[in-house]
């Protein structure tokens, strides 16, 4: 067994075997390991949230955008000043990826971990009876009962309403990822009109994509997709980082901020007027993204 | 090309990569499915089986022929004018063997793939199926005769013993089904753990032979259904089995996936003696005439012993393959079909001589 297994994979799909015991269900198991394991990564979402939004503000904020207008062809000084308003405002620029990277695995694992339990063919039988720890008993857990509502969590899953096979699964998939990328998306996401057209080409392709996975493969796997998705959206909406206008068509939707090329274009021609170079003081208070959108606003319509 | 697409194009291949590497549904843990007869060798991965000249390792044919949608790994059961086998897309079909565009028939009903090998007797083939049923289907023209539900999937292939269908369930069972009409008896015989291994059926003692997950090994009158003795280690504790055992010289000799290789008088069950720890090994024993046995480990080595486990030669090893499939034994060779090899099948020489008779592999078309 190797390190990925022992550290990972054995210990999680041991819990989820405890967890299908205690439950006597393999489908509710699988939502409440889900459930448990985002839970349990919740403090480092929070902490990439956090980090993000900072960038985020720290990107739009006009001293910052002055600092990169300015240096833009001065790479190294760049760099400096930039480590320097990153060391005064407290952000490190990798606290945003580290938890990702974090969480990776530990996702990656809770997917290998939920296909371990799921083994249908006698070779991931004999894997899964390997890796089960001496204290659970095997033959009362081998093999994992896959019934969970109208749906064999073994097989791809259909509905079978007046002789038609209705992906139910399939479709909640693809409903709920593309919910949670539109949902996910930041007021500015449509602010750079080629990352914008970047964005909603990938909330188009990815549901479909996953959709597709959830047709061909195991009900099991589509019941983790969409609990994973709900699950995931819950968190954002509890951090306050849903951005429910996204979903409403309709719904008057936040003006975005200007984008970066205007502003370096606004900001390189308003440093030319300036003859020397002064030094940079962080402004307090900080003021806001929106609030420094507004401000850039009226030098551009003065131009 | 505009960047903004190449960007999506590269998000989307990456995010199918991630995700075809960590699906691991049944296409993905599959094994290569071997079957013979005299002249032929008959070999069933993903979506072809190709027919191979026993004698010079030649492909005969590869069927379908066309790009035709079908994935299969069961090995295929053969009579003298055609081949049956069921495939991953839930369909059991039965083609002519000399001219295998002729499809005599399909039956699609099933709503799970095929895992295992069918069986066939009496003009019935019995089908398990991983949908948690056992087909009975008419052998001439493939219409359904009768179904038994069980609370999981089939995974093992059955033997046929008088009039009787006796298969392996994972519900903790050993299973005895009509043949014409699938009517279960009213006794079937209780293991301890998952039985995915396929009963073993001795017809000079009328016994079943079969392991399970439980770690256990038992003999089954095949007629009463009664336990005559059970064997579950005795210095070593036994592993999961899957593979059936095999019979030399009065010896009955298993294996389980840890690679212990127990041989035991079939008669009592007493154990006579055991080479422990092999390596992992998920594939069975295969005979090598009437006093030898050929074992294939999972990291692709090979070993051969006597029933008094004297080494028959140096072992030696497939780079780079998985071996899952129990080795196919002829009388002139012991055909190999590891997962991930340079070849598709290796066949030695039966006075292994370290070279190979031949080895086959798919020429692309």
């Amino acid at each position: 067994m190797n390190i990925w297994e022992l550290i990972f994979i054995q210990p999680m799909t041991n819990i989820l075997l405890l967890i299908t015991m205690l439950v006597k269900n393999f489908g509710i198991a699988i939502i409440l390991f889900t459930l448990l394991i985002k839970l349990l990564t919740m403090p480092l979402t929070a902490k990439m949230v956090k980090s993000r939004k900072e960038m985020a503000e720290l990107q739009n904020d006009p001293h910052y955008k002055k600092i990169m207008a300015k240096y833009k062809d001065d790479r190294e000084k760049l760099a400096m000043e930039q480590q320097r308003m990153y060391k005064e405002k407290g952000i490190s620029p990798f606290s945003s990826c580290l938890p990702m990277f974090l969480q990776f695995p530990i996702m990656i694992a809770l997917y290998q971990s939920i296909m371990r339990v799921m083994a249908s063919t006698p070779v991931e039988l004999l894997k899964l009876e390997r890796i089960v720890y001496p204290f659970l008993d095997i033959n009362k857990i081998i093999p994992v009962q896959n019934r969970f509502l109208w749906m064999d969590l073994g097989q791809p899953e259909r509905l079978n309403v007046l002789g038609i096979g209705i992906p139910v699964l399939a479709i909640l998939v693809v409903i709920t990822t593309w919910l949670q990328s539109k949902a996910m998306e930041g007021p500015d996401a449509n602010a750079d009109p080629s990352t914008a057209a970047a964005t909603g080409s990938m909330n188009k392709i990815m549901p479909l994509f996953m959709g597709y996975i959830a047709y061909q493969f195991s009900a099991g796997l589509a019941l983790y997709f969409v609990t994973s998705n709900l699950t995931t959206m819950l968190q954002y909406a509890l951090m306050g980082e849903m951005n429910w206008k996204s979903l409403i068509p309709w719904a008057k939707k936040d003006e975005p901020a200007p984008t970066n090329k205007v502003v370096e274009t606004t900001l390189a021609e308003e440093y030319e007027d300036e003859e020397e170079d002064e030094e940079v003081v962080p402004q307090s208070p900080r003021p806001s993204a929106r609030s420094a959108a507004r401000k850039m606003r009226p030098k551009k319509m003065k131009k | 090309m505009n960047k903004k697409y190449l960007k999506v194009i590269i998000l989307s291949l990456l995010s199918l990569i991630l995700l075809a590497g960590c699906a691991t549904g049944p296409r993905a843990e599959s094994t290569t499915g071997l079957a013979a007869n005299e002249s032929h060798l008959f070999v069933s991965l993903a979506n072809k089986i190709y027919k191979v000249e026993l004698e010079t390792g030649l492909e005969i044919w590869r069927y379908p022929s066309d790009n035709s949608r079908m994935m299969v790994y069961a090995p295929v059961l053969l009579n003298d004018e055609y081949f049956t086998y069921g495939d991953l897309y839930n369909t059991l079909q039965r083609v002519n063997l000399e001219t295998p565009t002729q499809k005599v028939w399909e039956f699609k009903e099933a709503k799970g793939w095929y895992q295992t090998k069918v069986a066939e007797s009496d003009g019935v083939i019995v089908a398990p199926n991983t949908d948690r049923n056992v087909y009975g289907v008419n052998a001439k023209d493939g219409t359904l005769l009768w179904t038994h539900e069980d609370k999981f999937a089939f995974l093992a292939e059955p033997v046929i013993v008088d009039g009787k269908a006796i298969i392996s369930s994972q519900n903790h069972e050993i299973l005895w089904l009509d043949l014409k009409t699938g009517k279960p008896e009213e006794k079937s015989f209780a293991m301890k753990g998952a039985v995915i291994s396929a009963p073993y059926y001795d017809e000079t003692l009328g016994y079943i032979f079969v392991g399970s997950l439980g770690h256990e090994f038992v003999a089954i009158d095949a007629k009463t259904q009664k336990e005559v003795w059970r064997y579950e280690g005795s210095i070593l504790k036994l592993s999961g089995i899957w593979a059936p055992p095999i019979m030399l010289q009065g010896q009955l000799i298993f294996n389980d996936d840890l690679g212990n290789i127990i041989s035991v008088d079939p008669k009592t069950g007493a154990e006579n003696w055991i080479i422990a720890e092999q390596g992992k090994m998920l594939a069975g024993l295969a005979a090598i005439g009437e006093d030898a046995f050929i074992v294939a480990l999972e990291d692709g080595t090979i070993r051969g012993f006597d029933v008094n486990r004297k080494p028959l030669f140096p072992e030696f090893d497939i780079p780079k393959g998985k071996i899952y499939t129990t080795p196919l034994v002829t009388d002139e060779m012991f055909i190999i079909a590891p997962m991930g090899a340079e070849f598709l099948v290796y066949a030695y020489p039966i006075e292994y001589t370290g070279m190979t008779k031949w080895v086959y592999k798919p020429a692309k078309k």
